[in-house]
């Protein structure tokens, strides 16, 4: 992917870090969106900390992308539903209803019909990480950066969300996936020992 | 000696600084509570809940406590009053005593060692566990949606508690007043609202109020302000926050008798 060309990443060197070489420990322990907020630099990319810090605090307060991150969980206090409605009913008041009958619909799709009103702790890591994918749809936002390597615990399920973010590529969102290359390199791995 | 000037230096600014961060937290709390911008359908279902969380959940154990605390206060007071032959002056000190210090006083202590404490250790948590960014990262206003709602069902609960110990120890003193012989129900409430001014009342209500303020703005700013995001950060956290609490709770007692004495 060009990051290069979109505004969010122009502000960063992002170049560097997709070049660099990682150690595989530090793909699985270092969220990416932590690499790319600068909350961890083993690559001494921050030169001045504060001005990092700003750029983080811009990037994420920025309306136009809704990032899908491990660094930002779900609610523990709110079921799935909620969790996914939470930016919509704080924004958009006017449709709470109409949002509310897709959601569901969203989660019937999504085989969770069952979870609608159970807390994140009850349900399992691709639940969630797929409500989290919801809760950003929900946003309507324009763009859409989803971290899905380090939310799995097997990579292999990587391949079911392909499939199930399809519905996401057929609408005007746009959607990013970026992680590691030493992750991406370990899935496509898996893909070829499974062909 | 230098090095203590320096520390006592220090210790005043670091002191100063949390001040100035907090009279901009209450600033930004107040301001939020009087936006209309604050009340959407998200805030709304936390309000709801908090007030469900802090009133109704511990109405049971407040109710009990009240009778027996009400009850034996009442009684105890109308028994010295009898003894003492000044039982018109101590009805009016006893409606003063029981509506304008006993109630919110002992609503508060409650309402803050269960909710209080609670939401400080809530709050850590989500910051710790990074709910609180995630709220900034999908522009919900952290103020408006954690905040606000739980400032309101602070003030609201402290209230209606406050209001419904004075009723609990009405009714309790009331029946053991019956123990000592036929007593009309009519006289008896007749007595209370003679005694009862209407001045006092406001003091209750504001009383009230700044108590409900102030048992959940300590512990949310607490939680919040937490330096290292570390689970073991949570119990120093809880412990500041309550010790802060307690404070400001001892001090509107003071500021509230200082005020009446003038």
């Amino acid at each position: 992917l060009s990051f290069e060309k979109n505004l969010p990443f122009r502000q960063i060197s992002f170049q560097k870090i997709a070049n660099a070489k990682l150690s595989s420990a530090d793909g699985s322990r270092t969220s990416c969106l932590d690499f790319l907020f600068c909350k961890k630099s083993p690559l001494k990319l921050c030169d001045t900390q504060s001005s990092m810090e700003e750029m983080r605090r811009n990037f994420v307060r920025d309306k136009r992308f809704a990032v899908v991150s491990l660094w930002l969980p779900l609610m523990a206090n709110l079921s799935i539903i909620d969790n996914i409605l939470l930016p919509s009913y704080y924004l958009d008041t006017d449709n709470i209803s109409t949002l509310k009958h897709q959601a569901e619909i969203a989660l019937e799709r999504l085989d969770m019909a069952s979870i609608t009103h159970k807390r994140y702790h009850e349900c399992s890591d691709e639940m969630i990480f797929y409500t989290k994918i919801l809760r950003a749809y929900f946003t309507k936002r324009e763009i859409v950066i989803i971290e899905p390597f380090l939310q799995l615990s097997d990579v292999e399920t990587f391949a079911m969300i392909e499939d199930r973010v399809e519905f996401m590529l057929q609408t005007k969102i746009t959607l990013y996936a970026i992680d590691y290359l030493v992750n991406q390199k370990r899935y496509d791995k898996n893909k070829e020992k499974d062909a | 000696v230098f090095e203590r000037f320096v520390k006592l230096g220090l210790d005043t600014i670091y002191l100063v600084q949390e001040l100035i961060a907090f009279i901009y937290f209450l600033n930004r709390t107040i301001v939020a509570i009087f936006s209309f911008k604050t009340y959407n359908v998200a805030m709304l279902n936390v309000l709801i809940k908090q007030i469900y969380f802090t009133s109704v959940q511990m109405f049971g154990l407040f109710f009990f406590l009240s009778l027996i605390i009400g009850t034996l206060v009442v009684s105890l007071l109308i028994l010295a009053g009898h003894t003492l032959g000044v039982s018109e002056v101590n009805n009016r000190f006893l409606t003063y005593f029981i509506a304008v210090e006993l109630a919110p006083l002992f609503t508060v202590l409650l309402i803050s060692l269960r909710s209080g404490s609670a939401i400080n250790t809530e709050i850590a948590v989500m910051r710790v566990s990074n709910e609180v960014e995630m709220l900034e990262c999908y522009g919900i206003d952290v103020i408006g949606y954690l905040v606000v709602p739980r400032v309101i069902s602070g003030g609201v609960s402290v209230l209606v508690l406050s209001m419904l110990f004075v009723l609990v120890s009405f009714v309790g003193g009331y029946f053991f007043g019956l123990l000592y012989g036929a007593i009309h129900f009519t006289y008896y409430f007749l007595l209370w609202m003679n005694s009862f001014e209407l001045f006092e009342l406001y003091i209750m209500v504001f009383k009230s109020v700044m108590f409900g303020f102030v048992s959940m703005v300590i512990p949310i700013y607490s939680g919040l302000g937490l330096s290292v995001k570390s689970y073991t950060a949570i119990p120093i956290s809880v412990m500041r926050g309550m010790v802060k609490l307690s404070v400001a709770i001892i001090l509107i007692e003071v500021l509230s008798l200082s005020l009446q004495l003038l």
